[in-house]
């Protein structure tokens, strides 16, 4: 049986006296995505931050795809691809030099080929050549996305992908991100958009104050079921 | 698929700096640029009878120095922007390498960026300042370039770094660097104007000796602490 993409206990961390995390208890399956829902400062992207290896938990235990966060860090962080607001791009250099270095960097098999198997798959062949800069930010959002699966990991991590991005580029990178397909990555996805969450996860949980306080199966849920759990986070099954 | 060693991570880095560099000649072209003026200027103080008793072998240490210095700064700050504009530093602390790896590639890279630099800047500063070197001379002034040179570049590295995380330019950047850097830098004025003189290496062998140490504590301090400058 393979290994979990996620395994995480007791996960704390405080910035001077604010408790961010509060004792974290996540389990993703291999291959599962799950949403992660709640308010600003509700410690979404502190928890992603933790879990993406950028920042190291105060107390609390961590392993990605079965490697332990800090025995085994190297190789952690190897198996994790991440896309945020930041486009994790240099500008000066050409999409394709840009996939080619950071897949080098995580010791990605093949890494030429694959660049060039994603810039086709994701519609960006023909800027192939191109620097990044000159890229819109639906299209330098599309290129982070390939950064982010160069490596081909076993955990993507996506910290509000939608922000700064037209109807119509949100919506080429949604349905990306919706096919399901047997090498997908297990996902996490920090939105406030809970129907893009929803329609993207197959469960739920909400943070609030740097804990978890509701969770539920994505489908069939209400997303106004979900606002009234932020209301009332502590009620919320 | 296995992480990349220590190595051959600080070759990507490196070679991934010299490619955007080649790409633009943005940090060289503005650390030249910054540097001629200073020459410029310095030459135009002396034309206009400052200095008149003092030779070029007298003019060009200090003012090379200093020329060197400021637009190590500039070129520092500006291959840091890079890093910034798309936080790629803090991908590159995600990346599965290890964190010296990433400070040893950017040295390398700041290394050979300052050293382009200086190959235009001292033959200008001997054609400026009217000043000569003949022979092996020309090997003991490479010598002293590349020493304290190189400290300069360990330092500004990880200054440099501190200074993209907190989100400052080059003004905190020049705070930092300037006064910690300033031993390496007499050894650099003392030893250049030993060559200029005609003198032996010999006679600044506790100039050298001191930069060697500087070089060494800062590379190595630079290392141990890098992990934590990246830290989120």
């Amino acid at each position: 049986m393979s290994e979990p993409a996620i395994s995480a206990t007791a996960l704390t961390r405080r910035f001077g006296q604010i408790r961010a995390l509060r004792g974290v208890d996540l389990r993703l399956e291999n291959g599962e995505r799950l949403a992660l829902f709640g308010l600003n400062g509700a410690g979404k992207t502190t928890l992603l931050r933790v879990l993406g290896l950028g920042l190291t938990p105060d107390s609390g235990s961590l392993a990605i795809d079965g490697y332990d966060s800090r025995r085994e860090a190297r190789r952690a962080r190897a198996r994790i691809g991440w896309l945020g607001h930041a486009s994790l791009l240099y500008g000066d250099l050409s999409a394709h030099q840009n996939l080619a270095f950071w897949g080098r960097l995580h010791g990605a098999d093949d890494v030429e080929k694959r660049a060039d198997a994603l810039l086709e798959e994701l519609g960006l062949a023909t800027y192939s050549d191109e620097p990044a800069r000159i890229l819109s930010r639906g299209l330098a959002q599309r290129l982070s996305l390939a950064r982010a699966l160069i490596h081909n990991p076993a955990l993507l991590l996506l910290d509000e992908p939608f922000t700064g991005l037209d109807p119509l580029a949100a919506d080429s990178l949604r349905k990306r991100l919706v096919e399901r397909r047997p090498d997908a990555p297990s996902m996490i996805i920090a939105t406030h958009r809970i129907d893009d969450g929803l329609a993207l996860s197959d469960r739920w949980v909400l943070l609030s104050r740097g804990k978890i306080s509701a969770s539920g199966t994505s489908e069939g849920t209400d997303p106004a079921s979900v606002a009234d759990a932020y209301r009332a986070p502590r009620k919320a099954s | 698929m296995n992480p990349p060693g220590f190595l051959t991570s600080s070759w990507l880095v490196a070679r991934k700096d010299m490619l955007l560099e080649w790409r633009t000649l943005d940090t060289w072209s503005s650390s030249a640029i910054f540097a001629v003026v200073v020459l410029l200027v310095f030459q135009f103080a002396v034309a206009g009878g400052a200095a008149q008793q003092l030779t070029g072998a007298d003019l060009v240490p200090g003012v090379l120095w200093l020329a060197i210095a400021f637009s190590s700064v500039v070129g520092i700050a500006r291959s840091m922007d890079s890093e910034r504009q798309g936080d790629t530093l803090s991908a590159l602390f995600r990346s599965p390498v290890d964190r010296g790896a990433i400070y040893a590639g950017k040295l390398v890279a700041n290394c050979i960026k300052l050293a382009a630099l200086e190959l235009v800047l001292v033959p200008l500063a001997i054609v400026f300042f009217n000043a000569s070197l003949a022979g092996f001379a020309w090997l003991k002034l490479i010598l002293v370039l590349a020493l304290c040179s190189f400290g300069l570049c360990a330092l500004g590295t990880l200054f440099g770094a501190i200074v993209s995380r907190v989100g400052r330019g080059e003004a905190l950047l020049a705070t930092l660097l300037l006064p910690s850097a300033t031993p390496l830098l007499l050894a650099g004025v003392t030893a250049t104007a030993a060559v200029f003189h005609g003198d032996e290496l010999t006679t600044v062998t506790r100039w050298l000796g001191m930069a060697l140490g500087f070089d060494l504590l800062y590379f190595f301090l630079a290392l141990a602490t890098f992990e934590f400058v990246l830290e989120e």
